[in-house]
């Protein structure tokens, strides 16, 4: 029966194959005119985010513990660990974004995004075990 | 707030700090498979370490007036543990949000394929940094508390 219901409907083998979409592989630069969907672009953001949150928290972390860091740190908030989290968040927000939009096309930046992180976590747990 | 509500925060933070690390370690391991869906443990895991550190935000005005000085006058090696402790556990809260980002809705998509690994990197950087700031948290307990 299964055969019989097989064999009585028409199979237009070429109209399935003009609606599969044929997506830019990971890593390679985007055709000119394709778009990306929101999701990806949001979602690598947020990992540029990350990766500029620990660089930024880790820098201004160094310089408060060396006793050079920027004055608008003080009035952001009273206590140094508050304020550098503030700034680092505020920071990341807004240098992900742009920064994402740039590189989302680039040939190597999906991919580069997990060693980035890595690195950046082991430098920021080596700047805060350095320098307390 | 009084010394007793302090201390009942600060042993609630210390409790819930080692229970978010292990449930931290559950979507790290989870997510080594780039296929792998895990979004309820990755959420719940996020949200245990976001509580913990609130817990901890709020003593810590309180930590650094009444306890703080008082580790560093009988023991200044344990008052600099803590002062790592902290930063680990900012790194933590963030790094497993933004593994939470990374997993919810990623797609085995050509251009999407590298979200999943990055949110194994994320959740495994948060759980090594979750376990040292609870192990750091515990041996300044040992020492001083409110």
């Amino acid at each position: 029966m299964v055969a019989n219901a097989r064999a009585e409907i028409p199979l237009n083998v070429a109209s399935h194959r003009a609606n599969v979409t044929v997506l830019p592989r990971a890593g390679r630069a985007l055709p000119a005119g394709d778009t990306v969907v929101a999701g990806p672009r949001a979602r690598f953001s947020v990992g540029v985010a990350c990766v500029t949150f620990l660089w930024i928290y880790g820098g201004l972390h160094l310089a408060h513990a060396w006793g050079v860091e920027p004055p608008f740190v003080r009035a952001v908030a009273p206590i140094p660990l508050f304020a550098i989290f503030i700034i680092g968040l505020a920071t990341s927000a807004f240098v992900s974004f742009p920064v994402a939009y740039l590189l989302i096309g680039k040939r190597r930046a999906p991919a580069s995004l997990s060693r980035a992180l890595a690195l950046s976590i082991v430098a920021f747990s080596l700047a805060v075990t350095w320098v307390p | 707030v009084s010394g007793g509500v302090l201390r009942a925060i600060e042993h609630a933070h210390g409790d819930l700090g080692w229970l978010a690390t292990l449930a931290l370690y559950h979507p790290a391991f989870l997510l080594r498979r780039p296929r792998r869906r895990a979004v309820g443990a990755a959420v719940a895991a996020a949200a245990l370490v976001t509580a913990t550190g609130a817990l901890g935000a709020m003593i810590y005005p309180a930590y650094r007036v009444v306890v703080k000085p008082a580790i560093f006058a009988a023991a200044p090696l344990v008052g600099e543990l803590f002062e790592r402790k902290e930063h680990f556990g900012v790194a933590a809260v963030v790094l497993a949000w933004t593994g939470v980002a990374l997993h919810v809705g990623a797609r085995p998509e050509p251009f999407d394929v590298r979200a999943p690994r990055a949110a194994f990197v994320a959740f495994v950087g948060a759980a090594v940094l979750a376990t040292l700031a609870a192990l750091l948290g515990s041996i300044v307990a040992v020492t001083q508390t409110f």
